[in-house]
């Protein structure tokens, strides 16, 4: 039996798919020379379709993700990603860390330091150390 | 009759009957024995002695065989003399036959089918079908005995053909033999072992039994009777409960079939069963596919258990009772959410349903919202918010069942009725919430509810809601005044609402309140002191008004004030930038909406009452402007959205409505007759707007922007105006007159191509025979001494000129292909030639705006192909031998691009093996000048690898190292995501050993496109290095 079988399920954000949208959205400059500096967004648009080990849901629709809980230091090259569990004994919590760091790790530049983190006083063994994950030098 | 032949038939008839025998050789014995009748060298009585034992052997097998082959002999030779006696002999012995059966039904009861090869056990199952078919008494007379025989022979068949067999045979079986249900459990229990079939068929198997068959078959059996219910529907609900996911899914099936054929009172017994088994994949299962099947299951069982009253009531009381229970005690969670879909499956499922489940839940909501706001109004808003969910998707499915399963039949009630003025009541008190999202769910809500329909349409053809129309009214109103809401959810939300009840009201409602009030708003920003925020808002209105315009009707009915629109928004001056602004973003939106319109009875209309009005405001900012106030760019900008306008309207008009207009516009542009636009006298006094003339003064020459309206016209005309040798030749001319601008010249000669596109072939007027382009067009076009700009109109003239005669498939056309092609290693001495003539490949297959069959062109069924074919080999060829010019042979080699691009994937796959090594080399080319014909190749590419990634296995090689290099080194951003998206591709589509020994090279060749300075680069990067990780047997 899973940890939480019922967890509550939020609204998604409007996510862009489809092909023509991508090139109307403002977010994809079309200059040749311009800059698409890396922002909060693009590192939730890597993790928020990672799906639950649990339920038929991405880690979006169950707030273990926020767009909110990314905090990204261009200068510093430093990106520190906090997730939420569903709930506080969820056993599932190392498996959706280990996810969302190598979805990161695998699609990220490495000049960048990465720590994914359990949102402080979301989990019960959050002390042990256990959640956090740095992503240095993974090739 | 000789020893010899005596020996022979006797040879053949051992040949027939013997089992044994290949299935070749009894034909042929057959063959030859009739052979032997037909040409009298035996009779039929030879053939009897010949049979002798075999017909009287304690051998079932070798007497059926036997008589089989007299038989035979006997329906093959239909014209066969016979005599009196052997008539009566010959009956006699099939009397005897007859009597024969008896044994067989012992005989079936005695056979061990272990012992039998599979040919003998299908044997003895066809002569069971047969006993079924011939003498049914003497087999149900033997009762248990048949069963127990029966059941002995089925029990452990593995060959498909046999079990096809044996299957169909099963419901016969069950059907004449009362005694099967004393051995129910048994039947059931050797049928269930082959649930769910396993099993893949051979793919040279001549007999072709699928999975399907089988599957479908023993389903069959399965439902056949409803004394299976008992045993099927545990098995069933056991199976999907198993851990497969493709069992579960064959066993949802298994079980909407089978409840479907036993009836409601056989699976009444199982309701709670059934219930529970599905509810528990729903609410915990982790495969969205799973969940999927499972919801459907319960739309075919509920829809089915409408035959039955009583015991739908239990089922859904079941549900009711349980998906009350969750959606009460938590409401926005998966739980509650998946509860909600459940009851959304069941009523749309079937009116019956709906009023069941809706009597029973809608009070539960109404009283247990009301407890939601009463707790607390503002924290509760998520789960408020949820309750909301589950009222519109109760409306939505309540709407959908009404509409699919009622008659015209006014007597059917909206199982809705008894709660339209408390629904009303509670989603308008709500519009006032402090919470946007609970204001955007009651906006939804609000929109079902209106659109729910009283009778399916009444006599008028016109719908009857449930909600009187004033408060219908009240909605729109309400709908219509959050358009312009700041917050965009909510914005989207009511036009999306009002779309919604647009296209189901009647348009007369709609014009009331709705599109006056808009189109008020529109007019009134006020253009003194227009900010941004006001364009904003008008940007909102226009929006919705173009949305709304799509729904036909509706547009039909607007088309006046559209015209009062136009009218008032190409203005003589305007009076800032801002006013200017604001006119163009409305004939934007007018542009868009007519362009999404192809209707051609409301496009008539539009023709009749927005085209002159249009271009006499087109004319009025060139007569009527000097000098010092005509503004170009503004015009500019005007002429696009205007062009696009009379572009949707001319293409979707009829033939005989376009025509007369056409003929006026031909006076108006080449006579100068300016009363064609209802100008007065007094207006015009003694101008001459005459755009094609050749000597244009200074000062007039902006008559001649005017041109493309007039082109753009004639390009859509349905009819043939090649007769009008004045037409013609002012076209031709402006298209080569290098004084206009390109897009002008251009324009012209889409109209020129257009009118010489559908000139009849046999009339002799000019100009559809070679000579005159190689005079006219070619040689000017090689020769050096001519101005180079004249060379390039003359050259975009020829192509246009050959596009059109290759479209409706002028003779010519392939040797004016030619010409292109030779111009491209001819010309020498003009780099933007070539590359002109290589482009024009492109425009030559491209689909374009004019040319096409909305325009009424005369299209020459697959001319593309036909010139592929003719075309290819030739460009082929010049690319060989140019092989060691790049500067000529890179050029070639863009055309064959710019060919392949628009070449059906048939005729493409035909010629892989020769495109395939040219797409390879311009990877490869480092030419900087290149980059289009390496955007070219990629496009090309990427379309090859989708239609067969296997022709590229043996590229892999050197294919893998240049998109990677591509990817990470080439300047532009559009190709670095390209190379990009192809390795996606071919991570996807080829198989995983091919792909293995690759993976570690793209996975760090690739790196440094993580880290690109385009966004876009690097989602695809991400993609493409993520896929690559994660390869796949």
């Amino acid at each position: 039996m899973s940890d939480n079988p019922n967890p509550v399920i939020y609204v998604q954000e409007n996510e862009i798919k489809d092909e023509e949208d991508v090139l109307m959205s403002s977010r994809y400059s079309l200059g040749e020379d311009e800059l698409d500096p890396f922002d909060e967004e693009e590192i939730f648009d890597l993790v928020r379709n990672i799906t639950d080990p649990e339920h038929p849901l991405t880690l979006e629709q169950l707030n273990v993700v926020r767009v909110e809980n990314i905090n990204i230091d261009i200068k510093k090259s430093y990106i520190r990603l906090y997730f939420t569990p569903t709930v506080p004994h969820c056993s599932m919590a190392n498996l959706i860390g280990l996810s969302i760091k190598e979805k990161l790790a695998r699609s990220l530049p490495k000049r960048f330091k990465v720590d994914v983190i359990v949102t402080p006083g979301s989990h019960s063994s959050e002390s042990s150390g256990k959640y956090i994950y740095t992503i240095v030098n993974y090739y | 009759m000789s020893q010899s032949s005596q020996d022979e038939t006797i040879k053949c008839i051992e040949g027939y009957v013997n089992p044994q025998s290949e299935e070749s050789k009894k034909t042929s014995s057959l063959n030859s024995i009739l052979l032997g009748l037909v040409s009298k060298r035996i009779d039929i009585q030879d053939i009897v002695l010949g049979l002798g034992d075999y017909l009287n052997t304690k051998d079932s097998i070798l007497r059926a065989r036997g008589t089989l082959l007299l038989s035979e002999v006997l329906c093959r030779l239909p014209d066969y003399k016979l005599n009196q006696d052997q008539i009566h002999f010959l009956s006699m012995f099939y009397c005897d036959r007859l009597q024969d059966t008896p044994c067989a039904a012992e005989v079936v009861k005695e056979v061990h089918p272990s012992s039998l090869t599979h040919a003998h056990r299908k044997m003895v199952l066809q002569i069971i079908e047969i006993m079924f078919n011939k003498c049914l008494g003497e087999i149900q007379e033997l009762k248990n005995d048949f069963m127990v025989g029966y059941l002995q022979f089925i029990d452990n068949e593995k060959d498909p053909r046999n079990l096809i067999y044996s299957f169909k045979l099963m419901p016969k079986v069950i059907y004449n033999i009362p005694e099967h249900k004393n051995f129910l459990e048994s039947l059931f229990e050797i049928l269930s072992c082959y649930f769910p079939i396993s099993f893949n068929p051979k793919g040279n198997d001549p007999n072709a039994i699928t999975r399907d068959d089988l599957s479908n078959s023993l389903l069959n059996c399965f439902s056949c009777t409803p004394l299976f219910a008992e045993y099927s529907i545990p098995f069933l609900i056991d199976k999907i409960c198993s851990n497969l996911v493709e069992t579960k899914i064959e066993a949802l099936k298994a079980l909407v079939y089978c409840c479907d054929r036993y009836g409601g009172e056989a699976i009444r017994p199982f309701l709670e069963d059934i219930w529970s088994a599905l509810r528990t994949q729903i609410l915990t299962h982790k495969n969205a596919s799973v969940i999927e099947e499972s919801k459907k299951t319960i739309f075919y069982l509920c829809k089915s258990l409408t035959k039955d009253q009583k015991v739908l009531e239990s089922f859904l009381a079941i549900m009711i009772r349980e998906c009350l229970h969750h959606i009460k005690s938590s409401q926005d969670s998966k739980i509650a959410i998946y509860c909600a879909s459940i009851l959304y499956q069941a009523i749309s499922s079937s009116l019956l349903s709906s009023k069941i489940i809706l009597i029973h839940v809608l009070p539960n909501l109404f009283k247990f919202f009301k407890e939601l706001q009463q707790e607390d109004s503002v924290t509760k808003t998520n789960e408020q918010n949820s309750v909301l969910g589950l009222f519109s998707d109760l409306l939505k499915a309540n709407s959908l069942a009404f509409d699919i399963n009622s008659t015209s039949d006014t007597e059917v009630i909206n199982p809705l009725t008894p709660f339209v003025e408390q629904l009303y009541q509670l989603f308008t008190d709500l519009l006032v919430n402090p919470s946007s999202a609970i204001r955007a769910s009651s906006i939804e809500c609000l929109s079902f509810l209106y659109i729910s329909k009283k009778v399916k349409t009444n006599e008028n053809g016109e719908n009857e809601f449930l909600l009187d129309i004033e408060k219908r009214q009240v909605i729109i109103k309400n709908l219509v005044s959050l358009l312009n809401e700041n917050d965009s959810t909510l914005r989207h939300k009511s036009l999306e609402s009002l779309f919604n009840i647009a296209s189901n009201e009647n348009p007369k409602v709609i014009n009331e309140y709705a599109i006056p009030t808009l189109l008020q708003m529109i007019n009134s920003v006020h253009t003194d002191s227009t900010t941004t925020d006001q364009l904003k808002d008008l940007k909102n209105y226009l929006e919705a008004f173009s949305k709304l315009c799509t729904h036909q009707p509706l547009l039909e009915s607007v088309i006046p004030q559209i015209q009062i629109l136009i009218q008032h928004n190409i203005k003589d001056t305007y009076q800032n930038e801002q006013d200017f602004q604001k006119c163009i973003l409305i004939l934007k939106a007018i542009s868009s909406i007519l362009e999404k319109s192809t209707n051609q009875v409301t496009m008539t209309i539009c023709s009749d009452s927005i085209l002159l009005p249009l271009i006499k405001g087109l004319y009025k900012q060139i007569i009527f402007s000097s000098p010092t106030t005509f503004n170009l760019d503004y015009f500019n900008q005007i002429l696009t959205a205007s062009l696009k306008m009379i572009h949707s309207i001319v293409e979707n008009t009829s033939l005989d409505s376009q025509t007369k207009k056409l003929y006026s516009l031909i006076d108006l542009f080449l006579k100068g007759d300016l009363k064609v636009l209802g100008f007065t006298d007094d207006e015009i006094s003694n101008k001459q707007i005459l755009p094609f003339e050749n000597n244009i003064t200074k000062e007039n020459e902006n008559i001649r922007l005017l041109i493309p309206i007039f082109t753009t016209c004639i390009s859509q005309s349905k009819s043939d105006l090649s007769s009008n040798d004045q037409l013609k030749q002012s076209l031709y001319e402006m298209s080569l007159n290098t004084n206009v601008s390109e897009t002008t010249s251009i324009s012209c000669n889409k109209a020129y191509a257009s009118i010489l596109n559908k000139q009849p072939d046999d009339v002799n007027n000019y100009p559809t025979d070679f000579e005159f382009f190689e005079n006219n067009l070619i040689k000017v076009i090689k020769s050096p001494e001519s101005p180079i700009e004249y060379r390039i109109r003359c050259l975009d003239l020829l192509t246009w000129c050959t596009k059109a005669l290759l479209t409706n498939g002028n003779k010519i056309n392939i040797q004016l292909g030619n010409c292109i092609s030779d111009i491209i290693s001819t010309v020498t001495d003009s780099n933007e030639i070539t590359s002109r003539a290589s482009k024009s490949f492109d425009i030559l297959l491209d689909n374009t705006d004019v040319l096409n069959e909305k325009s009424g062109s005369v299209i020459k069924i697959l001319y593309d192909q036909k010139f592929f074919t003719l075309m290819f080999p030739i460009l082929l060829e010049s690319f060989k031998k140019y092989k060691a010019t790049p500067s000529i042979s890179s050029h070639y080699l863009m055309a064959i691009s710019y060919l392949l691009r628009h070449v059906p994937k048939e005729v493409l796959l035909s010629e892989l093996n020769e495109i395939l090594p040219i797409v390879m080399q311009s990877l490869k080319s480092n030419d900087s000048n290149s980059l289009e014909l390496l955007e070219s190749s990629l496009q090309t590419l990427k379309m090859l690898i989708n239609e067969t990634p296997n022709s590229f296995i043996s590229y892999l090689d050197s294919l893998i190292p240049s998109l990677i290099q591509i990817s990470v080194k080439s300047p532009q951003y559009n190709l670095r995501r390209l190379a990009l998206e192809i390795l996606t591709l071919i991570s996807k589509l080829l198989p995983f050993h091919n792909l293995f020994q690759f993976k570690q090279d793209v996975t760090t060749g690739i790196i440094p496109c993580l880290d690109d300075k385009k966004r876009i680069v690097r989602k695809q990067a991400s993609n493409c290095r993520n896929n690559w990780f994660i390869l796949q047997k």
